[in-house]
């Protein structure tokens, strides 16, 4: 047998496979350069063009957004949270119940008893391997101190991603950055979500509470006259049961605060007697008129009997929680 | 116990050999530094989301390597015919059976060792918090649900023949059980009559995996559990275990082998 | 022509009488498959009464057609299958009892080991089976890799291994308990006439060690050079059974065409003259 029958085709020389391969990868780096400032315009045109959830999931990237606020929720109760499975009876006591829209103020103080009584041995013993008790971060929590809030903050900035409409991711995630000190942060989280949702009086009147918390009355004051104004335009024409009558409240309540803090009494009274017809308990803010009038301090900024005051739940985040002044997000719906 | 513990080494030998382990873990490490890196409001002490995404990873890497393990060492070993000429060996097919429930089990082990190890790391590393008491009940907890989940995949390895379809039974099975355990008294009692009963029997039958994801107390820094309850829990999975295992067992000893 | 009982029972170059493997009347069915054979359910009949002893220190060779039975006896003597009547033993043992395998050695057809183990984990692995003392172990994987060649390639995965090898290694597990008794399926079934070679020298090493071999093949050139015995089994029964010289009728030169005549080829030569013999029966 010859050598030659042992030779390559001459096919398979690499010379000309490895100058195709060259041509075509130069054609290709043309092919960029030519469609590279195109493609670029048409990203830069695309108002999500840098979110990669938003290029990811599209629009429906807003089915998930509740998911992850309510998470926010149940971080808030340490763990401590009712699934669609949970016998509505069986937590009216707790304030999750209020929450969750199912009950109204029913809180007896008997929160731990939130999953009922124990069915049989399966569920009792199951109950030593989740939370069980009901907590809150800010107080009861089982690591209470040292801003443990600050834990539910990622899921409320994953929640405004998934749905920049879900205006009570920035009002909420706010208030809790206001309360560990970061005004800056805060302030800046408002403002976004004011971008997507420009003119919006909750988060005009949360823009308002950042700029007083850092001592910047006047300005707090101009950001809730621009609430005050929104809230009328938005819900002023209202019948009085749609009107989200919490959000007014804690707008004029604290207009009249800023007031009062300017030194300009009239003005605060003025904001007051504006708020009465508004609340649904107007004696408690004729009993504040007469101590402004009397020339006592103007320093809780919360209307009284807050709970009472909510009349639309969905957008109800605040501070009706049975004297605590932490808003967090409501509980799944059943 | 030899012979048990020879089948098993095999076992451990092949997942250390196979690349599957490696890329989950390296996954669930990504996935978490990635997400350890992002900035939130520039607070380096938010912990809680990495811990729940880290652990979440975990658990899902678990139930896919404790499933597809042992879902494939008898059927595998069928096709490849390798079971010809150790079966040809003074071994009894009970023997077989538990040399790979032990291999599994401890390839669950200690691929849950590395998860674990990797979590107490960077929780510690973010709290600057080491509660390795409540760390390991967590471990080990998750290693008797990888237990009774490797037994219930052997026992379906010997009633199905394709490795794809045994998978994907247990895997509904471990994951309903997971999700809805813990409720289906609740839905029993509403939905009533047969359907209420048939309901309330797999309650009490089932075994209920989901005491043994205490993610949640970890996530939240609860305080850890009673001792008592673990040991209780290692009693359940031993006792679920041991029955998916006897029944396995029974089924293999009266299988042919062509 | 066939043969309803085994023409010759004799028993030559047999150290004792004592059989160290047996079969008595040994029936094998299987259920049939629906839809199969015209939809009969009558099961299908692998192993029809087989009686059979084979005695310390021969070496006995198992022939037969494709579907003539050899693969099912030897899988009711490994205790894979279970006879559906009749006895198995291997050293006065039953089958079913696993001690029966203590002093056996089997190597299959093809080489069906964990490919991801070198030769030495799959060595000691299978030692731990026969539990062999860890004193004695890791020299005993020595010596058998020694024997078979491997030494070399001790610590590569057995994926890396050439066919002829493989075939080596699962020589070497057959060897690692220093059985009595080899059962061996088709050994040279695919190697090369070198490989044939080895086997066939190694066949009579063992042989001259006192070993007993009970092998099946295909190769009856071979049979005919390293066995004292042989059965010929076809359609589930023995057709034949003793020495290869004691089997060949007035005029016939070869085992082979002794082999041809007891399963009956010749009767059918005829008609089917243009397919090959070991095709016949399957």
């Amino acid at each position: 047998m010859s050598s030659s029958a042992k030779a390559p085709p001459p096919t398979s020389s690499p010379v000309p496979l490895l100058g195709i391969a060259g041509l075509l990868l130069t054609v290709s780096l043309l092919t960029a350069l030519r469609l590279h400032p195109v493609h670029y315009e048409i990203q830069a045109r695309r108002p999500d063009a840098d979110d990669l959830l938003a290029r990811l999931l599209g629009d429906g990237r807003r089915l998930f957004a509740n998911h992850f606020y309510v998470k926010a929720d149940a971080y808030f109760h340490s763990g401590f949270y009712p699934t669609i499975f949970d016998d509505r009876q069986s937590h009216q006591t707790a304030h999750i119940a209020e929450d969750a829209g199912l009950a109204e103020g029913k809180n007896t103080g008997d929160e731990e008893q939130f999953l009922g009584t124990v069915a049989n041995w399966v569920d009792g013993h199951g109950r030593n391997h989740f939370p069980s008790v009901h907590t809150h971060l800010d107080n009861d929590a089982p690591e209470a101190a040292g801003g443990a809030e600050r834990e539910i903050l990622p899921w409320l900035t994953l929640s405004s991603k998934l749905d920049p409409n879900l205006v009570e991711n920035y009002s909420v995630g706010a208030f809790w950055l206001r309360k560990l000190g970061k005004y800056a942060e805060a302030e800046h989280f408002v403002r976004k979500g004011l971008e997507a949702n420009p003119g919006n009086p909750e988060l005009l009147f949360e823009l308002g509470r950042c700029r007083l918390d850092l001592k910047d009355t006047l300005r707090a004051r101009n950001i809730w006259e621009m609430a005050w104004e929104a809230w009328k335009k938005r819900d002023g024409s209202k019948d009085a049961a749609e009107q989200n009558r919490f959000t007014v409240n804690q707008i004029l309540m604290h207009l009249a605060l800023a007031e009062f803090r300017l030194h300009k009494q009239e003005d605060c009274l003025r904001w007051l007697e504006v708020a009465v017809p508004l609340s649904v308990s107007p004696e408690a803010i004729r009993k504040r008129i007469s101590e402004v009038k009397a020339g006592q301090p103007f320093e809780a900024i919360d209307p009284p009997n807050a709970a009472g005051e909510a009349s639309d739940h969905d957008h109800d985040h605040s501070a009706h929680d049975h004297g605590h002044d932490h808003p967090h997000p409501p509980a799944a719906k059943p | 116990m030899q012979k048990i513990s020879a089948v098993a080494g095999v076992v451990i030998l092949e997942m250390i050999r196979r690349k599957d382990v490696y890329v989950l873990f390296f996954l669930t490490a990504l996935i978490t530094l990635v997400l350890g890196s992002v900035d939130l409001f520039g607070d380096a002490k938010i912990a809680r989301y990495l811990k729940e995404v880290c652990l979440t990873l975990m658990w899902m890497s678990s139930v896919i390597i404790a499933v597809f393990t042992a879902a494939r060492q008898i059927p595998v070993e069928r096709e490849s015919r390798t079971l010809f000429p150790l079966l040809a060996k003074p071994i009894t097919r009970s023997e077989v059976m538990l040399g790979k429930f032990l291999g599994c089990w401890l390839a669950c082990c200690i691929s849950l060792a590395a998860f674990y190890l990797l979590f107490a790391l960077i929780s510690g590393i973010r709290e600057q918090h080491w509660p390795l008491a409540n760390y390991f009940q967590a471990f080990w907890l998750h290693c008797l649900f990888s237990g009774i989940v490797v037994a219930l995949t052997l026992l379906g390895s010997v009633w199905f023949t394709a490795v794809s379809s045994n998978a994907t039974i247990v895997l509904s099975c471990v994951v309903g059980m997971l999700l809805l355990g813990r409720h289906l008294h609740k839905v029993a009692v509403k939905a009533g009559g047969i359907a209420g009963h048939f309901l309330d029997g797999l309650y009490f039958s089932l075994p209920h995996l989901e005491w043994f994801d205490v993610r949640d107390l970890i996530i939240h820094n609860w305080p850890r559990m009673d001792w008592t309850i673990v040991g209780q829990d290692t009693l359940y999975a031993c006792a679920y275990a041991g029955c998916f295992l006897a029944l396995a067992c029974w089924r293999f000893r009266r299988q042919p082998i062509h | 022509m066939g043969f309803s009982t085994p023409i010759a029972i004799t028993m030559t170059n047999c150290a004792s009488i004592e059989p160290i493997l047996s079969t008595e009347n040994l029936r094998v069915e299987y259920a049939a498959l629906s839809g199969s054979a015209g939809n009969s359910r009558e099961p299908k009949v692998a192993l029809k009464g087989l009686s059979l002893s084979v005695y310390r220190g021969e070496v006995f060779g198992f022939l037969g057609p494709n579907g003539a039975g050899k693969t099912t006896t030897m899988n009711v003597l490994l205790g894979f299958t279970s006879a559906t009547s009749g006895k198995a033993s291997l050293f006065g043992t039953d089958v079913r009892q696993p001690i029966s395998r203590q002093r056996i050695g089997y190597l299959p057809e093809l080489t069906y080991y964990y490919k991801f183990l070198t030769a030495e984990e799959l060595l000691r692995f299978y030692a731990k089976i026969f539990n062999i003392p860890k004193a004695q172990r890791e020299e005993r994987i020595r010596q058998v890799l020694h024997r078979v060649d491997l030494e070399h390639a001790a610590r590569r995965p057995i994926r890396t291994y050439s066919k002829g090898m493989q075939q080596r290694i699962g020589i070497a597990q057959a060897l690692i308990n220093d059985p009595d008794l080899l059962i061996l399926d088709e050994p040279t079934s695919g190697l090369d006439p070198v490989g044939r070679m080895e086997v066939r020298h190694l066949i009579q090493r063992l042989k001259q060690e006192g070993k007993t071999v009970f092998f099946s093949s295909h190769e009856l050139g071979e049979v005919e050079t390293v066995c004292d015995r042989v059965g010929i089994l076809a359609q589930g029964e023995l057709k034949a059974l003793g020495p290869v010289q004691e089997l060949l009728a007035p005029g016939e030169r070869s085992l082979e065409q002794a082999f041809l005549r007891i399963i009956g080829y010749q009767a059918q030569e005829e008609t089917l003259c243009k397919k090959s013999p070991l095709s016949l029966a399957s």
